[in-house]
């Protein structure tokens, strides 16, 4: 049995792999966002409310926080559909820095057994207790985690293949030749706003029940930064890019010792090194297709 | 087939087209020529629905299409290339052919989520075949930014009439190439391209144009200075003048 | 009544020093088109600097400055070698992202150089009230935006005056034609960063010795004020940096007022947020944006 600081670092990668593929799905699709923090904040403090205050079950709380980030995902969709580049970057960072300023001013408390629980602002929101109320091992919570993850890779595989997913992928290559083909980006551009909407979502929901205490400031433009160059790193070809950018950051240099304190010096410079000689990361498009194609080599010989 | 009506465009200062009238037989292939800066790209452009002409309209079957996205133009059957060249550069030639086809027929959710590459799908089949028409089926897996020049031309033009388009606009299709190339590309669109289909080629290379056009017209500093037969329009002073400068 | 023009006074002070910061993010992008999020923490760097000289060697507050400018030169050198002359012309986005990444990096660099939260920065100008009828304003914001103009007017002269001056305003207009005649792109890259820098550091200098302090979040503030006082008034745009600065000044001294610290930052981000929705171009520089689209759309 893997002791607990072990299997915490795994659910850690498991959760933050979540929002890294919604950075992810975005980024494919052409558009940079400094902000999926703001839905993975959204869907915490959603699914914590619905636990911890109204006594919903884990799985009904955690459909209920990513569906309102997917909602809210998809409005901030529409809004910025006319605007991209730089300017959608910085839109959507204004949007999570607004989110995070609201979650500063949101006070939801209700009396349980005797004490006040839920949200109290720059305080926080603490005692999300759900599961050790349901005596959940880290085990089981990690086991819980990683089931939604393989579900969330496995649709991101069929939608890599589907017309859909190469309508993203279109997208991230040039949107003028899109148009030429007969598509029209709009709808498409919120698909994809909601669908990552939706799975960072699910990242976020988890890591309130994980950590049991969440507050404000936990959702800031670090950790979006974090979650776009996970994808960077690793590589835009495929979905397993952003988790080996996750593994990289959380499993291997959070893990060394020697570099404690260093660890956004070696990362920050890595991801500056990263976007100067494989701007598309480790496994980006060229790469995946080249593997793809030794495999297929190798399964005739 | 495409009729334009006094279209006229204008950017800040340049005055890029002047009641241009242009009328573009059905079946045969069209030539649009001038020199650099005439315009030409500018009216395939009002053509594909890029930007609208400031006055004027767009016939296509009778319809005006001023005002209709590019997208939608594309639906109603107009294709293009484009001049510098535009590919998906990190998807395979294949899949370049097969991005242009998800569109056709107005897909539902349900054909969206479907795979692109299922053995039955005839989408497949007519992606092949136009690969196969403009000799590009060996490169069916190379990624379309690894393509040489001359092949990324075919690319496109195999991507644009793959759909079947009613009309095919070709965007200077032999533009970067040596003589040698220019004469395969003309070859290919008069052999394989053109028969039974309506193409409007833009170039101002004068062999291709000779090869391969059974009708031009000619623009010069945003005006439309002949029109007709290519023996007749190309024996007049004003289009010499054009071309070559006056005596 | 006489609440909210106080604080539009109180915003024009403050918007001073927001649009010295813009203008730095705006010299920037005019010449590479492209933006820099490690300004703010280059700064706080420098005033780290600063601040170690003013503990360590001497309080005399034009030696701070001092030291604040040419460390804010130095990491706005590794920035600029790193993040964009590393990385290609074209790729705005890339470099964007890659200074955002090198932001982590300063901060961290910060907490270990100076590990405690708040450090002491010299005043550089007498604290007075200065009263005119209802209304009063204090003297080290007035010097602060009376010195902001002053730095304008220099960085007018340079620009429109000087041959380096002129090189730059060329090589923001049209890199490719300033190379064909000869100038370096290159050399005035690098005088960008530089003049971005020394202004950067007095920004911060004169933004801190008004505060008396300087914090491990002031990075993160300045670039995010600085970023926002820009795209209000207007991408590239150097007037646009200045009314973008001043309109967020008044904008968040009136939010402050009514509504506290958090409103504050709230409206600032939200009118950033509709702006950019509404008119990417800012206050004065839609005709940029309408270029820009017209260049990603050529066809």
């Amino acid at each position: 049995m893997p002791n607990e600081y072990v299997l915490t670092i795994i659910s850690n990668i498991g959760m933050i792999s979540l929002i890294a593929l919604s950075a992810y799905l975005l980024l494919v699709t052409g558009q940079i966002s400094f902000g999926q923090q703001a839905f993975f904040g959204i869907s915490a403090y959603a699914g914590a409310i619905a636990t911890t205050l109204w006594g919903w079950p884990f799985w009904l709380a955690l459909i209920f926080g990513s569906g309102l980030a997917a909602l809210i995902a998809g409005l901030i969709g529409v809004l910025t559909l006319r605007i991209s580049g730089m300017y959608f970057s910085i839109a959507t960072l204004a949007f999570a820095e607004m989110i995070r300023l609201l979650l500063f001013k949101l006070t939801y408390q209700v009396e349980i057994d005797g004490e006040l629980v839920g949200p109290n602002g720059a305080e926080g929101f603490g005692e999300i207790r759900w599961i050790f109320d349901h005596n959940i091992s880290v085990l089981e919570y990690t086991l819980m985690i990683y089931a939604v993850l393989l579900l969330v890779l496995f649709g991101m595989v069929l939608l890599e293949r589907s017309r859909l997913g190469m309508i993203f992928r279109m997208l991230g290559g040039d949107v003028l030749l899109t148009r030429t083909q007969g598509l029209n980006p709009v709808r498409y551009k919120i698909a994809a706003a909601i669908i990552a909407g939706f799975i960072a979502g699910l990242g976020g929901t988890f890591y309130a029940h994980s950590f049991t205490y969440i507050e404000p400031q936990i959702f800031n433009v670090m950790l979006g930064v974090h979650s776009l160059a996970y994808g960077l790193i690793g590589g835009l070809g495929t979905v397993l890019g952003p988790l080996i950018g996750v593994a990289i950051d959380i499993g291997f240099l959070e893990s060394i010792r020697i570099l404690q304190g260093y660890r956004m010096i070696v990362f920050g410079g890595l991801v500056a090194v990263m976007l100067i000689f494989m701007p598309r990361g480790i496994l980006d498009e060229a790469r995946v297709y080249w593997i793809k194609s030794v495999i297929r080599r190798w399964f005739n010989a | 087939m495409l009729e334009l009506r006094s279209v006229s465009k204008v950017f800040g200062e340049l005055s890029a087209l002047h009641q241009v009238d242009l009328w573009i037989p059905p079946g045969k292939v069209s030539g649009l020529i001038g020199p650099n800066g005439s315009g030409k790209t500018t009216l395939v452009n009002i053509i594909t629905g890029i930007y609208a002409p400031d006055t004027g309209q767009v016939l296509f079957n009778g319809v005006d299409i001023v005002g209709s996205t590019a997208d939608q133009i594309t639906r109603f059957g107009v294709a293009r290339t484009f001049q510098n060249i535009r590919v998906f550069s990190r998807m395979t030639v294949l899949e370049n052919v097969l991005a242009a086809l998800i569109s056709l027929g107005d897909p539902s959710w349900r054909v969206l989520l479907g795979f692109t590459k299922c053995a039955n799908d005839p989408r497949l089949n007519m992606a092949l075949k136009a690969l196969e028409t403009v000799d590009l089926l060996n490169e069916a897996g190379v990624v379309a930014g690894e393509l040489s020049l001359p092949l990324r031309r075919r690319l496109e033009i195999a991507r644009a009439f793959v759909r079947d388009p009613e009309l095919l606009l070709l965007d200077e299709p032999a533009g970067g190439m040596t003589p040698t190339e220019t004469a395969n590309v003309a070859s290919l669109i008069r052999e394989r391209i053109a028969p039974g289909r309506t193409c409007l080629v833009i170039e101002h290379k004068m062999d291709l144009i000779s090869d391969v056009c059974q009708h031009l017209c000619v623009l010069n500093h945003g005006e439309k200075i002949a029109e007709g037969s290519p023996d007749t329009v190309l024996e007049q002073p004003q289009v010499i003048e054009a071309y070559l400068g006056r005596d | 009544m006489t609440d909210f023009v106080q604080n539009c006074i109180d915003g024009l002070m403050f918007g001073s020093g927001y649009a010295l910061l813009a203008l730095g993010f705006t010299l920037v992008f005019g010449v590479m088109k492209r933006l820099n999020l490690s300004f703010g923490p280059s700064i706080m760097l420098g005033a780290y600097a600063g601040t170690w000289v003013y503990l360590n060697i001497s309080d005399n507050a034009w030696l701070v400055a001092l030291a604040t400018v040419i460390a804010t030169i130095a990491v706005g050198i590794y920035v600029e070698r790193l993040c964009f002359r590393a990385i290609r012309h074209d790729a705005t986005i890339a470099s964007m992202v890659s200074s955002f990444a090198i932001w982590m990096q300063l901060e961290e660099v910060a907490m270990h150089l100076l590990p405690e939260r708040t450090y002491p920065f010299p005043a550089f100008f007498t604290t007075t009230t200065i009263e005119f009828g209802p209304f009063y304003a204090r003297s080290e914001h007035i010097t602060m935006l009376l010195l902001t103009l002053l730095l304008l007017v220099l960085l007018h002269v340079f620009l429109f005056r000087t041959r380096p001056g002129l090189a730059l305003r060329s090589v923001s207009d049209n890199p490719l034609a300033s190379a064909y005649m000869g100038i370096n792109n290159s050399n005035i890259l690098f005088l960008a960063f530089a003049l971005v820098s020394v202004l950067g550091g007095l920004a911060g200098f004169l933004i801190l010795s008004a505060d008396t302090q300087v914090t491990p979040y002031f990075g993160l503030w300045a670039t995010f004020k600085g970023l926002i006082a820009m795209m209000l008034g207007g991408m590239g745009s150097l007037p646009g940096a200045i009314l973008g600065g001043l309109l967020l000044g008044i904008v968040e001294a009136n939010a402050f007022w009514y509504g506290g610290p958090v409103i504050r930052d709230l409206s600032a981000y939200l009118l950033l947020f509709v702006m950019l929705i509404v008119r990417p171009g800012g206050l004065i520089g839609q005709k940029i944006v309408a270029e820009q689209r017209a260049a990603d759309e050529r066809v």
